[in-house]
């Protein structure tokens, strides 16, 4: 009866603007992402034209082609400049990568010896920057062919430049089947997205929880309260059942709106949802407990971990649709969280994600164990 | 003078213990650091290529040996059976995975039916260059099967050896051979780190501006509005404390980002520095702009209300090309939006003077934000 009393105490003593937008935020901020990374999750519906600034002084037959060869892909959204004003252009910022091919280009070919073409990366978008690298290796590798075949012909006066095609446009001919694989292939960024907010919002109850705790640390209500018959297991339950009530109310929210509203197919392993909901909040929970017992204010408790679930939200990809850094990505809570999400989103039932909860359970065993400690010790200290 | 004294205090109030100072200060740092560290590397690996190669001709080895040859490429042969499951691309330890048929070689010389299968993540940026080189390379061994046939129709005579032909062919590339060399102004992952590291000094400036708060609630602040101090004294005062914290947390962050990303000591780095300090002094003015109507300090909902959506529009998650065009224009309200075009702009080599412009919203951002700020801390109206 006193641990329900005083979880149902820790629900009512909270702001009311606090509480709605503790439900409200998720879903602005998943609808948020989704849209704008819908590019990214749609690549070949929606993909957007390379900016290119292009810069081509040779005049040449190898200059020519390449000409050719850049006004067929649509792929390109391309502004010609020279080469003086290619570098400022491009320091603009309004253009992603650059293309300069040198006056003397043919003509070195032309007389057997090497001739450069050069892409310049901004740095901006890595992904425009390779598929331009990419296409003008295409453009590069089949004038290197034609030279090839014009040497192997022994025409010896019909020099390499004379002998070149314009290389077939891309698509045009391909001889690569491309199968987009992996989990995140098969979600829709509005499912990724439930996905990983809903992983870094339930992961945030553990700030509640320190928050909390040290909050009463501070005013003496916990000393207060320890004068009434509550033993201090009570005490502690009560603060992480109360946040775990509202993970739960926050999760099913999640889930419920984003269903209804973004059509986000969550699956139909109701168990397999719940079981890995309730491994993050085990996990978030121990994390809480712990830090409130290793730092003295809320400021420098929410710092360390606000920090801590930014970090892994952001190298897991939770805030930018990939894995930022995929190997160190393996070693967060997220990561193992998500792909169990994932998974049930995918149709796959408890037993085939199963494996991807046994490290949040270690996780949450161990941090348990190592909160139950400190807090026994840091109470008896009070 | 009044304003320096409460500085000092912020700062002493701020940093009061070891405790405080590790997870204010040095955890920050050690975070925002690795983060830096481990971007750093990003762009500068080598696209891992996972290959399986069941053609039962010669050709398959060839174009496995011409990918081996492309800069950048690094190939690992997988198990012939099972080798998608077998295959590390779920786990992110390849780009791609590429298999080459069992009748490669024969649909090659028949020019019937040639194709090979590629598998890659969808968000893999290597993909791309790997099907292009694979499908360059296939289109010149369709070119010498032509050349081939051309010759046995001329000459009238024995079809010449494709491998032979090929080889004829390989090594007349080598004579007058078009490369592609790569200039980059700024380094891959440079800009993910800045962006990563503006949405932690958001994180972190707003967590010291919580002593504003803290100070409403227990009518400290209250008190000083009835000292002979002025309201304009007290602003300034917490604004000098954040800054001087946030300039703390900057300096070893800006000398680590010229470590790892080989910035120029001249004007990259003072740009780079002038700017993140502009930044800081919006954020700060924003944080006390906030404090004005925020009853109770929550940094999650900070962070969900302000900071993540902001960042979205301003281009620290994902480059902004890749937004829907009308975020990237709504992206200009937000102050992040201000600093990463400063930097990019100084990094491509458009020089310190082209930054004044940023520099002059980012501090009229932070003038506005503070000065609503000013007028809206009433500290006694929400208890």
């Amino acid at each position: 009866m006193t641990f329900i009393t005083l979880v149902l105490n820790d629900l009512k003593n909270r702001n009311k603007v606090t509480f709605i937008l503790l439900f409200v935020m998720p879903l602005v901020m998943i609808a948020l992402m989704s849209y704008a990374m819908r590019p990214v999750f749609e690549s070949g519906k929606h993909s957007p034209p390379v900016l290119l600034l292009y810069s081509n002084e040779d005049k040449g037959t190898a200059g020519i082609a390449l000409d050719q060869f850049l006004s067929e892909q649509k792929t390109f959204n391309l502004a010609r400049v020279n080469a003086q004003r290619l570098r400022t252009e491009l320091a603009g910022g309004k253009f992603t990568v650059a293309v300069k091919v040198p006056a003397d280009f043919s003509a070195k070919l032309n007389r057997g010896k090497q001739a450069d073409i050069e892409v310049i990366q901004s740095g901006g978008d890595q992904q425009q920057e390779e598929i331009t690298k990419s296409l003008i290796e295409s453009f590069v590798s089949t004038y290197n062919t034609e030279t090839g075949i014009a040497h192997a012909l022994q025409t010896a006066n019909n020099s390499a430049g004379k002998s070149v095609s314009p290389p077939q446009q891309a698509g045009g001919q391909n001889f690569v089947r491309l199968t987009e694989i992996g989990l995140t292939a098969k979600l829709s960024s509005y499912q990724y997205f439930a996905a990983s907010m809903l992983v870094f919002f339930l992961l945030t109850t553990g700030m509640g929880i320190g928050v909390t705790l040290i909050n009463e640390r501070q005013e003496i209500i916990f000393q207060r309260i320890l004068a009434f018959p509550v033993t201090r297991i009570q005490y502690l339950l009560s603060k992480v059942a109360s946040n775990i009530i509202l993970a739960g109310l926050q999760a099913a929210t999640i889930i419920l709106f984003t269903h209804f509203a973004f059509k986000v197919d969550w699956g139909t392993s109701l168990p397999g949802l719940i079981l890995t909901i309730g491994s993050v909040v085990a996990v978030s929970a121990a994390i809480g407990i712990v830090f409130s017992n290793l730092v003295n204010s809320t400021k420098a408790l929410t710092t360390a971990l606000t920090l801590l679930f930014w970090f892994m939200t952001f190298i897991s990809g939770g805030f930018t649709g990939k894995s930022m850094l995929a190997r160190a990505g393996d070693f967060t809570v997220n990561k193992w969280a998500f792909t169990a999400l994932a998974n049930v989103m995918l149709g796959k039932g408890t037993g085939e994600i199963i494996g991807f909860l046994i490290p949040l359970f270690v996780a949450a065993l161990v941090l348990w164990l190592i909160g139950i400690i400190t807090y026994h010790r840091r109470v008896a200290y009070e | 003078m009044n304003s320096l004294l409460i500085a000092r205090n912020f700062l002493k109030r701020t940093l009061k213990n070891k405790r405080e100072v590790v997870a204010l200060l040095i955890l920050p740092m050690f975070v925002v650091g690795a983060i830096t560290l481990l971007l750093g590397n990003v762009g500068h690996g080598e696209i891992q290529v996972g290959f399986v190669n069941l053609d039962r001709g010669t050709l398959g080895e060839k174009l496995v040996s011409h990918l081996s040859l492309q800069s950048n490429f690094a190939l690992m042969e997988l198990p012939k059976n099972d080798y998608l499951s077998a295959s590390a691309l779920n786990n992110g330890k390849l780009d791609s995975v590429l298999v080459i048929p069992v009748n490669f070689s024969d649909a090659v010389k028949a020019g019937k039916n040639v194709g090979v299968e590629l598998y890659a993540d969808r968000n893999g940026v290597g993909a791309q260059r790997v099907k292009l080189s694979t499908n360059g390379y296939i289109q010149t061994l369709l070119r010498v099967r032509q050349l081939s046939n051309a010759q046995e129709n001329r000459a009238h005579a024995q079809k010449p050896d494709f491998t032979e032909l090929l080889s004829r062919v390989e090594q007349g590339m080598l004579v007058g051979t078009a490369y592609v060399t790569t200039g980059s102004g700024i380094k891959p992952g440079f800009l993910q780190a800045i962006g990563f590291s503006i949405v932690f000094m958001m994180v972190l400036v707003f967590t010291s501006m919580g002593t504003i708060m803290e100070d409403k609630k227990n009518l400290t602040l209250a008190r000083m509005y009835v000292s002979a101090i002025r309201e304009w004294e007290i602003i300034a005062g917490n604004l000098l404390g954040s800054l001087v914290l946030a300039i703390i947390q900057l300096i070893p962050l800006v000398l680590l980002l010229q470590h790892v990303f080989q910035l120029g000591w001249g004007e990259e780095l003072l740009a780079l520095f002038i700017l993140l300090v502009c930044f800081q002094v919006t954020t700060i003015g924003l944080g006390i702009g906030l404090s004005g109507f925020i009853k109770e300090f929550n940094p999650v909902l900070i962070i969900a209300t302000v900071i993540v959506p902001s960042s979205i529009l301003g281009g620290c998650f994902i480059p902004e090309t890749m937004l829907p065009s009308s975020l990237r224009t709504l992206g200009w309200i937000v102050p992040q939006k201000w600093v990463m075009n400063g930097i990019e702009q100084v990094l491509n080599g458009a020089g310190i003077h082209a930054i004044v412009v940023n520099v002059g919203i980012l501090l009229m951002f932070g003038l506005a934000l503070a000065t609503f700020g000013l007028k809206s801390i009433r500290p006694l109206k929400d208890e």
